[in-house]
């Protein structure tokens, strides 16, 4: 797959990003990385033009019940609702009904083993194929959990 | 899941809906089917050179030139993918920062393991681009090798970027890459040690005839940076280099074919296992099927 792996708003802290862009790749797939402090709209742009079709947002600022729904609907409102999202980085429990509800597919918090996004990109793939709902704007209730 | 080439796509494209052109150029480079394109007359540059030499960044601010002079610009960039996984980490769209992202087109590209496999796949995209009117279009590749310089090659001009204190000079120098640029673009004239590197750059040329000329920029800071865009634009393409550039592409093309080939990997097993010499393992694959 082409995954964009993207740092969204004033956060400046990628560590994590580019640790999860390597275990991607080494996992066999193109992974784009967008360098740090990108508008939800910047993303969404490099999304298209780099046909990816997976999007993941590593955020850590604590900005994510904003800047995660605003990617989400910026790609719907772009006709890219296949695109698959998912999240890293520091979201509290609390948050997360609100962000998965938005489309995120996936949230990986701290101590998430480098297989388990790999696994998920394995079973979107799938599901894609499949015809089931993947994408950010194709609804459904799938998660990983 | 391939996708086949569309004619509404295309339309789409022309229109300047960019997520039809990702997809345009996403069945070019996997080698879908395309129609013939009607080439409109782009300027086509190959910029090459060695890790950190300042390629993105020096590609970023000309872009930047260009576009504010209301050209579109398309950068194809090359980065190797990874042997063991076959996946890639594509990082140069980080760098871009001077240019307007909905003036420039930025697309990373995996070079899929070969540079022979992926020039095929660039010039594709490339013909894509020409068929839509882009005014420049830009292929960065790293490195500083035959490989490198292979995808590079499938431009009409090709520019080698270097940096001071790399020592990669010595390098390109013995892998008789300088010869064949159009353009040496030495990077980071605002670090000390600059100006020696591009006089050794220069020494390294002054005995061949119909030399690159070496040009002094600064990506980082913008100076020298008018003198390159001139320089680019008065580059005559030269019989000789484009002769020996069109040999390094074929090669890299001819060399994927071989390794394509059913014989390829018991040749190597043989080869490995000291059973064979390398002439008769050469012969296994070339001669197997009776044909090249």
């Amino acid at each position: 797959m082409r995954i964009i792996i993207a740092k969204a708003g004033l956060d400046g802290h990628d560590r994590g990003a580019k640790i999860i862009a390597r275990a991607l790749r080494d996992g066999g797939h193109e992974v784009i990385y967008t360098g740090l402090r990108r508008t939800p709209e910047q993303i969404v742009s490099i999304t298209r033009d780099e046909d990816a079709s997976a999007i993941g947002i590593s955020t850590l600022s604590g900005a994510h019940s904003r800047l995660l729904p605003m990617i989400c609907k910026i790609l719907k409102e772009a006709d890219m609702g296949d695109i698959v999202v998912f999240a890293g980085g520091i979201i509290p429990d609390p948050d997360r009904d609100e962000i998965y509800n938005a489309g995120v597919r996936a949230i990986f918090g701290p101590g998430t083993s480098m297989s388990e996004p790999i696994r998920f990109l394995e079973e979107a793939q799938l599901r894609r194929e499949e015809g089931k709902p993947t994408g950010v704007g194709e609804g459904g209730e799938w998660r990983w959990q | 899941m391939a996708m086949n080439f569309s004619e509404t796509l295309f339309d789409s494209a022309i229109g300047g809906d960019r997520r039809a052109l990702a997809k345009l150029l996403t069945i070019a480079e996997e080698g879908g089917s395309m129609r013939a394109y009607d080439k409109k007359s782009s300027w086509i540059l190959g910029v090459t050179g060695p890790p950190g030499a300042g390629k993105s960044t020096l590609i970023d601010r000309l872009a930047s030139n260009w576009s504010e002079k209301g050209e579109s610009i398309a950068i194809l960039a090359v980065d190797p993918s990874s042997p063991v996984s076959g996946g890639a980490l594509l990082g140069d769209r980080a760098r871009m920062v001077f240019s307007d992202p909905s003036k420039v087109y930025f697309r990373s590209v995996s070079s899929r393991g070969s540079s022979g496999g992926i020039s095929n796949g660039v010039r594709r995209m490339v013909e894509v681009l020409q068929g839509l009117g882009w005014d420049r279009i830009l292929i960065e590749t790293v490195g500083a090798g035959q490989g490198e310089f292979a995808i590079a090659s499938v431009a009409d001009r090709v520019m080698l970027v270097e940096g001071p204190d790399r020592g990669d000079i010595i390098q390109a120098e013995k892998a008789g890459i300088l010869e064949i640029a159009d353009i040496i673009a030495c990077n980071k004239s605002d670090l000390p040690g600059s100006q020696e590197s591009a006089n050794s750059i220069k020494e390294g040329l002054s005995f061949s005839e119909g030399a690159p000329e070496v040009i002094s920029v600064s990506a980082l800071k913008g100076s020298g940076l008018d003198d390159l865009v001139d320089r680019l634009d008065q580059i005559t393409p030269n019989p000789d280099r484009l002769l020996m550039r069109s040999a390094i592409l074929l090669d890299s093309i001819l060399a994927d074919r071989m390794r394509r080939r059913p014989s390829y990997e018991g040749a190597m097993q043989a080869m490995a296992s000291r059973t064979i010499k390398p002439d008769e393992a050469a012969d296994m694959v070339e001669f197997d099927d009776g044909r090249i």
